[in-house]
């Protein structure tokens, strides 16, 4: 396995509209976010020595990448629906624990000296979280919380810190570090790179199948205005083996939080991953999340993500298939209340013959919330035999929401077999009608339909007690923001 | 053996059949541009000085504005000096009758396959031949002119009806809209007008004909049709282009104007030549068209099918802007060797109770690069819209693209929209079933392909639906096996 990314054939993600070229203003505003940066780049070093050139190298090429880019506007074809001012017009810092630990020598990422935080079990976040068997990584603002973590399994996967990981075994994670880093990562995808703080590492050896899944629980917490979180998680599910990973964002109380986050993901040959992602950070939390996945021949990989809650979402999941008779299904739920905004863009590049890919992904808009949905399907030359399928539903529930949906297909390979289908709508009257003329009420017949529309992608969920949490979850949410329906009672 | 036989033989050995130069003494502007071209074309076309006016704004406008480059198409830059914005025949007849016609200029009417004298009493159509920049016959028009449906080239309804040009021109598409519209109402030298009167069912379909006759021309025709409450028109358009080694540009700028209950169904037979198997040479076909339902439960329909061209790139729009208005998009584009299409449309829903519909097909073969995007965008305002989109796409070699950008925006709850697009390549099963019963390879994409093409051929007139199947043959010939 190479080190450095091999550049990609060709880039199926449109250049940067001309107009971004020309931007005054962002070159006014750059060099003070350019000096931010590099002067918390220098503070982070003393913090944390690097064990590798290598991995200073990946921060130093991502911050000119993201120099080179900027923060990107509606004028990117990529950005058209986001509105990343609410994530820009804050200053931005990386969060720093109040008091930096002065032992530079120490290996393990420092813990947290900020007084006001727990980091106990006790923690308010503890108590929504269902007791199920689970190994867990806790991060607290982007530090892993060792006490609150537990590890139940042992055997030949490594479970733990990445910045632990990268001191003690920093040849082996380099070997995958930043390796789907592509010219075309979002400015928040580099700026993670170049500023990330402790992450999951999470790395299956060969063969091996971990029992219990792994929850990642990546929780904000008493932020300042100015304070970023990124979050790194990297998994390697190396060749024949399987895991589960359960990725879980949420913030303790409804205070502001921004979090620019990076998984990168390899699927080995033969291997299987299941990657559940729940955002539920409150009214106010940003979220850009970035997911790169790399699958390998015969590897089979499943993502489920529920956007519950969050003042800005905005994910981008790519998958690439590197190895033929690859399989990707990747299954959303997202819901736009108040005034969100919850945009998903999917990425998925069959670069090679004999792959096939199933996109799902439902959505709610209400309120004045704004839902985007970006699914394109691009198919090389030359991958033959191509299936892909995706689905893109949405419900419309107030007169202010807004859907933008572009499902997309660019395919250059002539023995395929691609479709999309997307729709817009709102609740059937009739099956409101329906349910009313047998007693129900018409704000339960509303939500029984929603929960409904909802439950499809959430059925996909093992039946386990993660399963019941984020059923639970859901349909409180959809409760909540049901027009009319606070009083009801479930 | 069939009859579908008998016609590939007939075209096996031509390439591109309108592929021939017709040796008409031309007018031609030195190339370049600048205010002076400007002034000479309004000069040649004896504009009064609004018109004059209106074209300065919009090349002032045009200067400010960058050449787009978002779009899926790749080509070398335009230089806009090397083009020549005006060719006329230079014998421009005052024609009372067909024989006062050129007789070269007949000749090449026959060859594209418009028989006039037998299209005036068979098929009842009257054609407005655009040759290059000017029109240059009417026929019908005597009798069109006692219903009070005006139906002339756009030049001439500049001079003659200037109130009707000033009210409608650059309403649904402005000079600054994009940078070829703005190109296009700077230069425009002629196109077709046509002014359906209150009440009037047009009785005959419409019919003009443009051609790209002179080397390193480009074409730059306007069309506006009104239609006004009550009325009906069905107006067709065809396209060729000679075969020459270098690239033609082709900008038009078409507006439609639906008012009360009026209904225009506009119909295209895009045949423009598409540059060799090498892709050297042929049209660039950057067109702005759009049209507006203006009045309630008035309705606009947007037939076309694209054969021809090095690049196409347009989307013919509807805005629904009348409660309960109509948008319709039938739409076959075909392309094959280097052809390049981005094409689709616009859907924008302003109106209460307004529907549209969409149906495109691409067919890719060769190395061409075959791209759907479309855009539905319901307003706040338009209370129980409804869209339904279907793009389907067909891959016939392993070199081509098939791309679907479809957007949907919808910003009111009370709005159904739908959308569906497939890929594939003609079904193995298929093509064995086809050649159990004896038909080879080639006769049996054609055949599925008609099949495949059906739903947007019989919107079309009927003459132009077996043009288009015709054309589609030939386009098609070549890329199976």
């Amino acid at each position: 396995m190479s080190s450095t990314p091999s550049p990609p054939i060709a880039d199926p993600v449109p250049a940067k509209s001309p107009a971004l070229d020309g931007q005054s203003q962002e070159d006014q505003r750059a060099p003070s976010y350019r000096e931010q940066m590099l002067q918390q780049l220098a503070q982070r070093q003393s913090v944390a020595p690097v064990a590798l050139p290598f991995f200073q190298e990946r921060r130093d090429l991502a911050l000119a990448a993201f120099e080179r880019q900027g923060f990107p506007d509606r004028r990117h074809e990529e950005w058209k629906y986001t509105p990343v001012s609410r994530l820009t017009r804050r200053a931005l810092r990386v969060f720093s624990p109040a008091a930096p630990a002065a032992s530079g020598a120490s290996t393990a990422p420092a813990e947290s000296a900020r007084p006001s935080k727990s980091t106990t079990q006790s923690s308010t976040w503890s108590k929504w979280l269902p007791d199920f068997d689970a190994n867990r990584l806790v991060f607290v603002n982007g530090m892993f919380d060792r006490q609150a973590s537990q590890i139940l399994d042992q055997g030949a996967f490594s479970i733990g810190s990445l910045a632990q990981a990268m001191v003690e075994q920093p040849d082996t994670v380099a070997t995958w570090f930043d390796a789907l880093a592509a010219p075309d990562w979002s400015a928040f995808a580099q700026l993670n790179t170049a500023l990330h703080q402790d992450g999951a590492w999470i790395h299956v050896q060969p063969g091996v199948a971990v029992p219990h899944p792994i929850l990642i629980l990546d929780i904000a917490e008493n932020l300042q205005a100015d304070e970023v979180l990124f979050p790194r998680h990297l998994l390697v599910a190396e060749q024949g083996s399987s895991v589960r990973v359960l990725h879980h964002s949420l913030k303790a109380e409804d205070q502001a939080s921004r979090m620019f986050s990076v998984v990168e993901t390899f699927v080995e040959r033969n291997a299987s991953v299941v990657l559940d992602t729940v955002q539920d950070g409150g009214r106010a939390a940003d979220c850009i999340h970035h997911i790169s996945v790399r699958q390998d021949r015969d590897s089979r990989f499943t993502a489920r993500t529920f956007c519950l809650q969050g003042d800005l979402i905005r994910n981008d999941l790519r998958v690439r298939f590197a190895g033929e008779n690859a399989e990707c299904h990747l299954n959303g739920f997202y819901l736009a209340a108040g005034q969100d905004v919850v945009d998903n863009h999917l990425l998925i590049d069959h670069a090679v013959p004999h792959c096939q890919s199933n996109q799902l992904y439902k959505g709610i808009a209400t309120d004045q919330g704004n839902a985007v949905f970006n699914g394109k399907i691009f198919v090389r030359p030359n991958a033959q035999k191509t299936n892909a399928y995706q689905s893109n539903k949405n419900l419309l529930l107030s007169a202010e929401a807004t859907i933008n949906t572009k499902p997309q297909l660019e395919i250059f390979a002539d023995d395929v077999k691609c479709s999309h289908g997307a729709t817009s709508g709102q609740l059937n009257p009739e099956s409101v009608f329906y349910l009313q003329a047998r007693g129900i009420l018409e704000e339960t017949a509303k939500t029984l339909l929603l929960q409904a529309f909802a439950a499809e992608v959430a059925t996909e969920l093992p039946e386990d007690a993660f399963r019941e949490y984020v059923s639970q979850r859901l349909f409180e949410r959809i409760r909540q923001v049901l027009p009319g329906a606070d009083a009801q009672t479930s | 053996m069939s009859e579908s036989d008998k016609l590939i033989r007939a075209h096996t050995a031509s390439e591109y059949a309108y592929g021939f130069v017709t040796d008409i003494d031309q007018e031609i502007a030195p190339k370049g541009l600048s205010e002076d071209t400007v002034r000479f074309i309004s000069a040649k076309k004896e504009e009064p000085e609004w018109m004059l006016a209106w074209r300065l704004k919009a090349f002032r406008a045009w200067l400010q504005m960058e050449e787009p480059r978002w779009q899926n198409v790749h080509y070398p830059a335009i230089d806009f000096q090397d083009i020549s914005y005006y060719a006329a025949p230079r014998k421009k007849p005052a024609l009372n009758s067909l024989d006062e016609v050129d007789p070269e200029l007949l000749r090449t009417y026959e060859r594209l396959g418009i028989p006039m004298e037998e299209q005036k009493v068979l098929a009842g159509v009257a054609v407005d031949f655009v040759m290059d920049s000017t029109s240059v016959l009417t026929t019908f028009r005597k009798q069109l002119q006692e219903i009070g449906v005006i139906f002339c080239p756009i030049s001439e309804a500049i001079r003659e009806y200037p109130d009707l040009v000033q009210r409608y021109l650059g309403t649904v598409v402005p000079a600054r809209d994009n940078f070829y519209a703005a190109l296009n109402s700077a230069v425009f030298s002629d196109g077709s007008f046509v002014y359906i009167p209150k009440g009037v069912r047009c009785p005959v379909e419409l019919s003009t004909y443009f051609r790209i006759n002179a080397a390193g021309s480009g074409q730059f025709e306007r069309t506006l049709i009104i239609a006004e409450d009550d009325s009906y028109v069905s107006y067709l358009e065809g396209c060729t282009a000679p075969q020459r080694d270098e690239h033609q540009l082709h900008a038009a700028v078409v507006e439609l104007v639906a008012l009360d209950r009026a209904e225009i169904k506009y119909s295209t037979v895009q045949n423009w030549y598409p540059g060799d198997a090498e892709g050297k040479g042929g049209v660039y076909n950057f067109v702005t068209k759009r049209g507006i339902c203006r009045g309630y439960k008035s309705k606009i329909s947007w037939t076309q099918v694209e054969t021809g061209s090095a690049i196409t790139w347009k989307y013919p729009s509807c805005i629904l802007k009348g409660d309960e208005s109509v948008g319709e998009f039938y739409s076959v584009a075909m392309t094959n060797h280097h052809q390049q299409a981005d094409t689709g449309t616009k859907m924008i829903h302003i109106g209460k109770n307004t529907r549209s519909r969409i149906v495109s097909k691409g067919i890719s073969a060769g190395r061409s690069q075959n791209s759907y995007r479309g855009l539905v965008k319901i307003n706040k305002t338009a209370e129980n819209a409804y869209n339904y989109s279907q793009c389907d796409s067909l891959l016939i070699d392993d070199k081509c693209g098939a791309h679907t950008f479809p957007y949907l925006e919808v910003s009111n709850n009370t709005a159904q929209v739908e959308h569906e697009a497939t890929t594939s390549k003609i079904g193995e099963d298929m093509l064995f079933y086809c050649n159990q019963r004896g038909l080879d390879d080639e006769a049996a994409v054609q055949l599925i392909v008609n099949g495949y093409c059906k739903e947007i051929f019989k919107q079309l007139p009927m003459e132009f639906a077996a043009e288009a199947q015709k054309l589609l043959e030939i386009s098609l010939e070549g890329s199976v096996g």
